[in-house]
């Protein structure tokens, strides 16, 4: 972990309301990190007070010079991020979080990745894992939800790589591309189709999650999912990001998103 | 050199005036990779109780402009675990400790007193009366100054470790309960704790936090804190120490000036891991550009035209 001060290094738009961020970051931030960990970002210049909080966000793609965030704008800080000036100096802490437990991917083991809209940000960094260590592409299933065609990021890459053997699906809730309808309606019918099962790794609204992570106990799936959750310090010392655990222990039902996860396995949450 | 040690009773000395506050600097040892413990003034650890406290549901924070609101409800993990787990790690890195602590009952925080007593590396103990997001305990005993004072009076006979006493700025006159509490024995104030506030979401027009109302923080409440931190030291003769939006050097010198013999840091930790070593930096330059010695030569000078 560290705390740093970084360069706002390049800024694209995608669309009318999601941006990329490129950020410089010390050197040994790209040896440290996990895909699926994330970054604590100051939304304010330095000795602002307001907004007082860092915002969480998801260490989307390394790159040679530091590494990208992939932002929605949602409300005022993300508003302030995306008309940030190139050179701007930003305060960070990270990463933070666990990342997904990339350990338990074999290199014969199928697994599916689930992105439900702005959730690709984390997903795309353990497709990029998964790419970088030579993971036979066949054996990735990338699943997307999104509302609609536009909102579809970064899919001409994605179908670069079915021509390299990922399977890629699609669920649009207008039905503009792909599956008209959910994600899940997708997964379910995926699920009954394979032989043996895949390890699911998901992050995306949480009814979505919610969903996904039923089904998968039902298929007896192993399956990690990413969280949100508001935070105020990111590593554990607030308590105000916490998710109930399934437990008996009336004592302590909370699982800290920020630390304990954000990515945890589907069987250990109250869903 | 500056001298920035102060004394909040002959046995407690801090080699400076920065503490962290209760309940935004975990039990210390998240802090461990940024800042080396034993540098600070005191770590004062998250509200302990006698068992441990689940807290409240989530949604359970929100920000507001400079500032926010949080929920939390002590959630704690009892004071069993905290002396098996976490005071060791305190002691090994040396650092100041005070125990932040609360009961539902007069007995509980009598009980815990008793325990913490028999413990070496505790510093100190500072009773929070002034939660506001638990419905027993805290808050009750901190609005009516003979309910606190008895309280103080209880805890102050179950131990001899330093005894702060830290208030609650939701009531119609501090001064009172602040001298009761003097009356009782306890060694220092600190104030404030937070503001009952609330959100509201416009779009499901639902309350934001589970809870309803929350405890607001942050640099909007600094004003308050600053004029209640005033009051309270004009009228009281034990150390004050004060709290409430502190997020630089300069702020940390204005509770200072207003009589204030500490500080304490809290929602800024979050921001800022590193803030509180930040703050004592800054206090100690702003003092020798002014010649000032000691830091004690600063504290109160606050100059009021007649
Ligand atoms: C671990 C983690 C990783 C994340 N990664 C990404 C990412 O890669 N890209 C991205 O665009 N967003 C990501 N988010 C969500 C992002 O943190 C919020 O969108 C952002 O904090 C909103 O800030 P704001 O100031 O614009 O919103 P505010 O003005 O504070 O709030 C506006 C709206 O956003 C919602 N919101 C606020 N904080 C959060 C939060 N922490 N999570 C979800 N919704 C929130 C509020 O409920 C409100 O409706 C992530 C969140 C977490 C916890
Ligand atoms: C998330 C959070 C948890 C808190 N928990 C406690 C607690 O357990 N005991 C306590 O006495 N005060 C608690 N407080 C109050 C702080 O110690 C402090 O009095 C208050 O936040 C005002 O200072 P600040 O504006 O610097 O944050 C808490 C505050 C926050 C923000
Ligand atoms: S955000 Fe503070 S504990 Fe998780």
């Amino acid at each position: 972990m560290f705390l740093f001060h970084s360069t706002v290094l390049r800024l694209t738009e995608i669309t009318p309301d999601t941006f990329r961020i490129r950020l410089s970051c010390p050197e040994n931030f790209v040896r440290q990190f996990i895909p699926g960990q994330f970054v604590m970002v100051s939304v304010a210049g330095p000795s602002h007070l307001d907004p007082l909080l860092k915002r969480p966000f998801s260490i989307c793609r390394l790159r040679s010079d530091g590494f990208e965030l992939l932002i929605k704008v949602v409300g005022r800080g993300t508003e302030m991020l995306r008309h940030m000036a190139i050179g701007t100096l930003l305060s960070l802490h990270g990463p933070l979080g666990n990342g997904y437990p990339v350990k338990i991917i074999k290199n014969d083991s199928r697994i599916m990745l689930v992105a439900g809209g702005i959730g690709i940000a984390s997903i795309i960094s353990l497709l990029d894992y998964c790419l970088e260590t030579a993971y036979p592409l066949k054996n990735i299933n990338l699943i997307l939800g999104a509302r609609t065609s536009s909102e579809l990021l970064y899919i001409d890459e994605f179908r670069q790589l079915v021509e390299k053997g990922l399977s890629l699906s699609i669920a649009t809730d207008d039905g503009s591309v792909g599956h008209y309808g959910l994600v899940t309606d997708l997964i379910s019918r995926q699920l009954q189709d394979v032989e043996n099962n895949p390890i699911i790794f998901s992050c995306g609204p949480m009814p979505m999650l919610t969903a996904l992570g039923k089904l998968a106990m039902e298929a007896s799936c192993p399956c990690y999912l990413s969280l949100e959750s508001r935070m105020a310090c990111g590593f554990g010392v607030c308590l105000g990001c916490v998710t109930r655990k399934k437990t008996k222990d009336e004592k302590h039902p909370w699982v800290k998103v920020c630390q304990d996860g954000p990515v945890f396995d589907v069987t250990t949450l109250m869903l | 050199m500056v001298d920035l040690s102060i004394s909040l009773t002959p046995e407690l000395r801090l080699q400076n005036p920065v503490m962290t506050a209760s309940g935004t600097f975990g039990y210390g040892r998240e802090y461990e990779p940024y800042l080396e413990l034993n540098k600070l003034g005191a770590v004062v650890t998250k509200g302990l109780s006698l068992l441990p406290k689940p807290g409240n549901e989530p949604p359970r924070i929100m920000e507001t402009p400079c500032g926010m609101l949080n929920a939390i409800g002590l959630e704690n993990i009892g004071v069993e675990a905290f002396l098996s787990d976490e005071l060791p790690v305190l002691k090994a890195a040396q650092a100041t400790v005070v125990v932040n602590f609360f009961g539902e009952t007069i007995d509980e925080y009598e009980e815990l007193a008793g325990i913490m007593d028999q413990e070496t590396g505790i510093d100190a103990l500072e009773i929070n009366i002034s939660c506001p997001n638990v419905k027993a305990g805290g808050l009750q005993f901190g609005i009516d100054p003979r309910m606190a004072a008895s309280l103080v009076a209880a805890v102050r006979r179950r131990t001899s470790l330093p005894l702060i006493t830290k208030l609650s700025p939701n009531v119609t006159d501090i001064i009172s309960i602040a001298m009761a509490v003097e009356a009782a024995g306890t060694d220092c104030v600190s104030l404030i704790n937070t503001l009952t506030g609330m959100a509201v979401d416009l779009q499901s027009s639902k309350p934001v936090l589970a809870n309803i109302t929350g405890g607001l923080s942050g640099p909007a409440i600094k004003p308050i804190a600053l004029r209640m931190v005033h009051q309270v030291a004009r009228n009281v003769n034990i150390p004050v120490i004060g709290i409430g939006g502190i997020s630089s050097a300069n702020d940390a010198l204005e509770f200072l000036l207003v009589g204030a013999t500490a500080i304490q840091v809290g929602t800024c930790n979050f921001a800022n891991p590193v803030i509180t070593a930040e703050i004592a930096a800054g206090i100690e330059s702003f003092l020798h550009e002014r010649s000032i010695s000691h830091i004690n030569d600063f504290i109160g000078s606050l100059k009021i035209p007649s």
